[in-house]
């Protein structure tokens, strides 16, 4: 649309001019009548009809310009409907000061310019609501995004957070049933927090990695497990009661203190005798308690193939087995057995 | 009769020909028409019991104020410099053409009317408050014709 008002040709001569001798009080001399009769407005103050001059007539009288220019000037008046251009310019007459008021009438000119910088304006106005709309929109999008990825974290956090307690509950129980004022207790909890922080800071990590829930939960299970899940049965039964050495099968040192919580767990609960102890000795049954306490261990119950992955666990368990009944002043016998591929052992204690 | 000029400018379509002829004729037209140059009228108001005649000028919109003819501007007591509240970029160039007028016009009181207050709810108002660099004297709506007399009277009694 600059284009277009740029190029717009405004011709020099205004259709009509008008002269106006007006006094110094601002009422009306003289005019040539040529866009307006004036006749009406003879005798009376032209500013309760012209505003503009009520408005500027002080100023044109005290201003030191030779001329002043007002360019379109629209007026209330049915005999002035269109657009004008105004000049003042001060005459001096016979010692008496008169301002020479010129009308040019640019009516025709002015209603073409008016059609352009309406049409100018209005599509400036869309322009601007479109790119406000857009502006809102892109914000919309902005905040939207960001809330949706805020929740998203959040929500992967507490899923995860959930599933590490599960995991964490799974392994060691309820938190709360552990909580029963022993120092065992309270350190078991500490333990428990302690990890659970530092597996909410790795899932975190994980998270930030990520940003999949899938894969996270994969390796928050496998991160857990690599801590707490121990399928090494050396290290079970060296972590229950026993201290000795990997490397010497042959020397195991018992702890006294201990022996009498093994033989009540043999006598009195075979599930939890079986669950602390079983990976290591396999007792396939357990008789009594009478006055003799039986117990009968298959030993070498395995197929060829197995022999040699389970030769040095044999050797410990038969080490541990020798030590304890001579410890209790038992009796060991053994036969052969073709059936179950091995060695039957049966220990014979004595139980008090 | 005291006599004061006043001036409504600021960009093109932010309703300051609507807010003439609300305080003048109290009438609003939805229809958005031009204005090119300059209109004037007469309107007396009355004042701490004094009567004041106020010979409002309404000028074509320019986007900065520097491209208003500065003859416009010879003898004016006030300014209202309106922008239209639901168009930010009205009021964009509001801090420099405040400035431009204060130099040109040092002894006029000048104050900044954000209208179309009807288009925007009060938290959208509250919101384009904040952005304007420089704060409002007054929100109006040329449509509901709220705060329109209010902003030329008080204008007024400023003047005196």
């Amino acid at each position: 649309m600059s284009a277009t008002l740029t190029n717009m040709v405004l011709p020099n001569k205004a259709s009509f001019h008008q002269v106006i001798l007006l006094d110094s009080d601002g009422f009306i001399c003289d005019s040539c009548e040529s866009v307006f009769d004036t006749s009406d407005f003879r005798d009376c103050d032209l500013g309760d009809h012209f505003h503009f001059l009520a408005s500027e007539f002080d100023n044109i009288m005290s201003s030191d310009a030779d001329k002043l220019t007002f360019s379109q000037i629209q007026t209330s008046l049915a005999c002035l409907p269109g657009f004008y251009d105004y000049t003042f310019s001060k005459k001096i007459i016979k010692d008496k000061i008169y301002i020479l008021w010129e009308i040019f009438d640019y009516t025709d000119v002015y209603k073409e310019y008016v059609k352009v910088q309406q049409i100018k304006n209005e599509l400036d106005i869309q322009k601007q609501f479109i790119l406000r709309q857009k502006d809102l929109q892109n914000r919309k999008n902005a905040y939207s995004s960001n809330f949706f990825q805020t929740n998203y974290i959040e929500e992967q956090k507490s899923k995860n957070e959930k599933l590490i307690r599960k995991l964490l509950q799974d392994k060691f129980g309820d938190p709360k049933l552990m909580s029963d004022n022993t120092g065992e207790s309270n350190m078991d909890l500490h333990f428990l927090r302690g990890h659970l922080e530092a597996l909410i800071k790795e899932v975190d990590f994980f998270l930030d990695q990520t940003k999949e829930l899938t894969d996270n939960e994969i390796d928050v299970r496998a991160f857990t497990n690599s801590l707490f899940n121990t399928n090494d049965p050396h290290t079970s039964l060296k972590n229950l009661f026993l201290s000795f050495e990997d490397t010497v099968p042959e020397k195991i040192n018992i702890n006294k203190s201990v022996l009498n919580q093994i033989l009540s767990i043999m006598c009195l609960d075979k599930t939890e005798l079986n669950e602390k102890i079983s990976r290591t000795l396999n007792f396939s049954s357990i008789i009594g308690p009478s006055t003799l306490l039986s117990l009968k261990y298959v030993e070498g119950a395995h197929n060829e193939k197995h022999i040699g992955n389970c030769h040095s666990k044999r050797i410990i368990k038969l080490s541990i087995l020798k030590s304890l009944v001579s410890m209790l002043e038992g009796i060991i016998t053994s036969k052969y057995d073709d059936n179950s591929c091995g060695f039957e052992v049966t220990i014979t204690l004595p139980y008090k | 009769m005291i006599s004061k000029k006043v001036i409504l400018t600021g960009s093109f379509g932010v309703g300051k020909t609507s807010l003439f002829n609300q305080f003048v004729h109290q009438k609003f037209s939805d229809k958005y028409l031009t204005t090119i140059g300059v209109k004037v009228n007469k309107k007396a108001v009355e004042v701490a019991g004094e009567e004041v005649s106020l010979l409002v000028w309404d000028i074509a919109g320019e986007v900065t104020q520097d491209k208003v003819p500065t003859s416009y501007f010879l003898g004016a007591s006030g300014i209202l410099y309106v922008v239209d509240l639901s168009r930010p970029l009205t009021f964009k160039n509001s801090e420099e053409d405040i400035k431009y007028l204060k130099e040109l016009l040092p002894g006029a009181i000048i104050k900044i009317v954000g209208n179309k207050k009807d288009l925007l709810s009060d938290t959208e108002l509250t919101q384009v408050q904040k952005s304007i660099s420089l704060p409002l004297d007054s929100t109006t709506s040329a449509k509901t014709g709220e705060n329109v007399k209010e902003l030329f009277l008080d204008l007024a009694k400023e003047m005196l």
